[in-house]
């Protein structure tokens, strides 16, 4: 028995080298790239961003002639709720290179957890993992890649440095010391707008519909048709899909 | 024939603040200075171009907080008192500063202002909406709406039914005092998402303005930029805002208001003069404020002040409009000839820059309306609605999330200082679309509760308070009205759900918070 039970424990040891080496080649393609992202100052590189100056300017004139209340302003005295009783995370788009993210878990899923993980709840880390969900549904597994925050047990938001033009959906939950992770709650899918014009060239035009009717009534000989010929005609239009979908040359 | 369209777009709005419970309240200021500063001085414009048979075209949006404290009577009032005691200290100043002549004509300058706005303020019975109205329906300016509050839609886009509610709220606040639903809407902070062309859309409307980079980064990326307006695939149309004519106007280094010769704005005798004689004017607390009276020019980038020569700044502000006359002329023909159409190139400005922080700005656009009416033909006045009659044919894009804020995007409304704030709007927000999913026939008291929610959830919304908060001069006021709005929400949402309204409590509220009379409270869904 102690022989097979040793045998065992060295197979287990032997899958997982070869597990978090697989993870570590897995992290060196995939995720180093968020990890240098992450490091990336807080504010966007003027050179990158040619709209600055006016939006300075802009804010140049409005806050500063606002005065504030004297003493006298007396709201109750009462305050927010610090929590709301519910398991919740939100993301929201900054802009093109961040995110934000807030949420809450009640006291009692932290005992749950506990109680369920008993000493592994202790030594594990609450993370949030970021993933890249661009042109996907995604159904918890097939990201295109993911990247860990650390936030510790008691913060309650965080930014998010992330890409331009992609789509991003985060999960809070606990990461264990072996690497095994556990969603607690799941967000919102987010999708930060593209930081310079799109590589898509692709025309499409339209003439609003209401504006068709009037180049087809034209089109009849008259420039103002009776409203009775309008609104028959309006039905034969309506009447045939395909008459309403030319408008829309591709 | 012309060669292209300049769309002027000056965007109105204060956050409601109307305090009652109060005999004079700072705050209320912003609409007082407004007022004579901006709004009246507008009108005074629009009038002489009427009456000297000028053509026009003007682009107003006009939010419904503003539009709300403009109609109410309490602030009417208080108004017609604060235009009154200025008056007075306008004459006291002139026999004050009898033996200074330089100082002298400047304060009958300011006399005769105030007295020719009192006169403006009285001919329309206290209700300026009304003289807006009159050149609407004259067909020289075209109003269009705001958020209901002002609410920065990009950051309410996880609880759409507020974006909605935003905008229904205001599409029918604006009918109600327009006696027409509006075209267009000016997006707060033009803050646009995905998407939310299709809330526009069901609301009646047919388009509305992004910054610049909302079009340039569009995809497609659009084949005439900003100088034509795009189709969202919903047929609602997008504008885009003109860096180049932004940045003459609102820089204040290498724009136009920054002129030595134009009136500084930070010198006013509120501040300036001796306390005791100063005192009755000021706030009843001692607290010094600006009265609106300010006799220096800007003189150099120092703190040497010249006092003020309105010729010389009036010289200043023709040659100004002269001069972004000739820019957009040479940017329309160039454009025209790029695109083999004519252009529209896109101007907004917040309204209060004109007057209120740009003492000759009226001037200016009563200089500049005239030059392009009288002086050439390359440019002509439209508006966006126009624009679009005679363009039916647009390009079909998505524009890119933006704003016209700092940096372009959400920073200002997001930040550390005010993201607090969103965990509870949007929690708000989920227990009101979660009340119109219970209660979608109330009447009688509960109905009253229901409605005051809504107006509450909209009151905490509006984005001036995350603006203020985040330039971090007055925070204490910004971050009460947030608590304040939000906490009578939440105590609405438990006595409705417990069916215990508390009748005194909420007639209270409704007189403090007494906007939208006629709100539906079934919009938030």
């Amino acid at each position: 028995m102690a022989l097979l039970r040793n045998k065992n424990n060295n197979k287990k040891s032997f899958l997982q080298a070869i597990f978090s080496l697989l993870k570590k080649i897995y992290e060196f393609f995939f995720v180093k790239e968020f990890g240098v992202k992450k490091t990336k100052p807080a504010t966007p590189d003027k050179t990158h961003y040619p709209f600055l100056p006016q939006h300075i300017f802009r804010q140049e004139y409005t806050p500063s002639s606002w005065q504030s209340a004297p003493g006298g302003y007396k709201p109750s005295a009462q305050e927010l709720p610090s929590n709301y009783n519910e398991d919740k995370i939100v993301l929201q788009v900054r802009d093109p290179w961040w995110m934000h993210s807030y949420w809450e878990i009640t006291q009692n899923t932290k005992d749950r957890l506990k109680y369920s993980l008993g000493e592994k709840y202790h030594q594990a880390d609450w993370i949030l993992r970021v993933y890249d969900v661009s042109f996907i549904i995604f159904n918890g597994s097939n990201a295109h890649r993911y990247f860990d925050i650390g936030v510790g047990y008691d913060s309650n938001n965080w930014y998010i440095n992330v890409s331009s033009g992609s789509s991003f959906c985060v999960d809070l939950g606990l990461r264990f010391k072996d690497g095994t992770f556990i969603t607690v709650v799941r967000s919102n899918t987010v999708t930060t707008p593209l930081d310079g014009p799109s590589s898509i060239l692709d025309e499409e035009w339209m003439i609003l519909d209401e504006e068709f009717m009037k180049l087809y009534g034209a089109g009849f000989g008259g420039t103002s048709p009776g409203a009775r010929r309008r609104r028959k005609l309006k039905e034969y239009i309506s009447s045939l899909g395909f008459l309403a979908r030319m408008n829309r040359e591709k | 024939m012309n060669q292209g369209y300049l769309c002027l777009i000056l965007h109105s709005h204060l956050p409601f603040v109307r305090h009652p419970e109060y005999q004079d309240f700072l705050e209320e200021d912003w609409l007082y200075e407004a007022i004579t500063e901006t709004y009246i001085p507008l009108i005074l414009v629009f009038e002489k171009l009427v009456n000297d048979g000028v053509d026009f075209r003007l682009t107003m949006s006009m939010s419904p907080p503003l539009l709300s404290m403009l109609t109410d009577d309490l602030l009417k009032m208080r108004y017609a008192r604060h235009l009154d005691r200025l008056i007075e200290l306008a004459s006291k100043e002139t026999d004050r500063t009898r033996n200074q002549p330089q100082f002298n004509r400047l304060s009958r300058m300011y006399l005769d202002r105030f007295l020719e706005i009192r006169d403006i303020y009285r001919r329309y019975e206290g209700n300026i909406v009304s003289a807006f109205k009159k050149f609407q329906d004259l067909g020289k300016i075209e109003i269009i709406t705001c958020g209901a509050t002002h609410g920065y839609f990009p950051l309410m886009d996880i609880c759409r039914a507020s974006v909605k509610a935003q905008v229904r709220v205001a599409v029918d606040y604006h009918e109600r005092i327009f006696g027409k639903r509006p075209k267009g809407i000016w997006l707060p902070e033009c803050g646009f998402v995905p998407g939310h062309d299709e809330i526009l859309k069901e609301a009646g409307l047919k388009y509305f303005i992004v910054d610049s980079h909302g079009i340039f980064h569009a995809t497609p990326r659009p084949k005439y930029g900003v100088f034509a307006p795009v189709y969202c695939k919903s047929g609602v149309a997008c504008f885009g805002r003109d860096i180049e004519s932004s940045k003459q106007v609102w820089s204040s280094i290498e724009g136009y208001p920054g002129d030595y010769f134009y009136r500084e704005f930070y010198r006013d005798i509120g501040y300036d003069l001796d306390f005791n004689y100063i005192k009755p004017y000021i706030h009843p607390d001692g607290i010094r404020k600006n009265t609106g009276i300010k006799y220096y020019r800007i003189t150099n980038s120092n703190n040497h002040k010249e006092p003020y020569i309105p010729e010389a700044a009036r010289e200043k502000a023709a040659e100004h409009a002269g001069s972004f006359m000739f820019n957009r002329q040479r940017q329309m023909e160039y454009l025209y000839n790029v695109m083999g159409k004519k252009p529209i190139i896109v101007a907004p400005y917040d309204a209060e820059l004109f007057g209120h922080w740009w003492f000759e700005g009226p001037q200016w656009l009563d200089f500049l309306i005239r030059k392009i009416a009288y002086d050439q033909d390359i440019i002509r006045l439209i508006t966006p609605r126009e624009y679009l009659k005679e363009n039916i044919r647009n390009q079909v894009v998505v524009p890119s999330m933006s704003s016209w804020g700092w940096k372009g995007y959400s920073e200002v409304w997001l930040q550390g200082s005010n993201d607090w704030v969103y965990r509870h709007l949007h929690k708000a927000s989920d227990r009101m679309t979660e009340l119109v999913k219970l209660y979608p026939k109330a009447r009688g008291l509960l109905e009253r509760a229901l409605k005051q929610a809504l107006r509450e959830l909209l009151l905490a919304q509006s984005s001036d308070w995350a603006f203020i908060i985040a330039t971090g001069t007055h925070v204490s006021y910004a971050v009460k009205r947030t608590k304040e709005h939000l906490m009578r929400f939440t105590k609405l949402y438990e006595d409705i759900k417990s069916n215990q309204v508390d009748e005194n409590w909420l007639r209270d509220i409704e007189y403090k918070d007494n906007i939208f009379p006629d709100i539906d409270y079934r919009v938030h869904q």
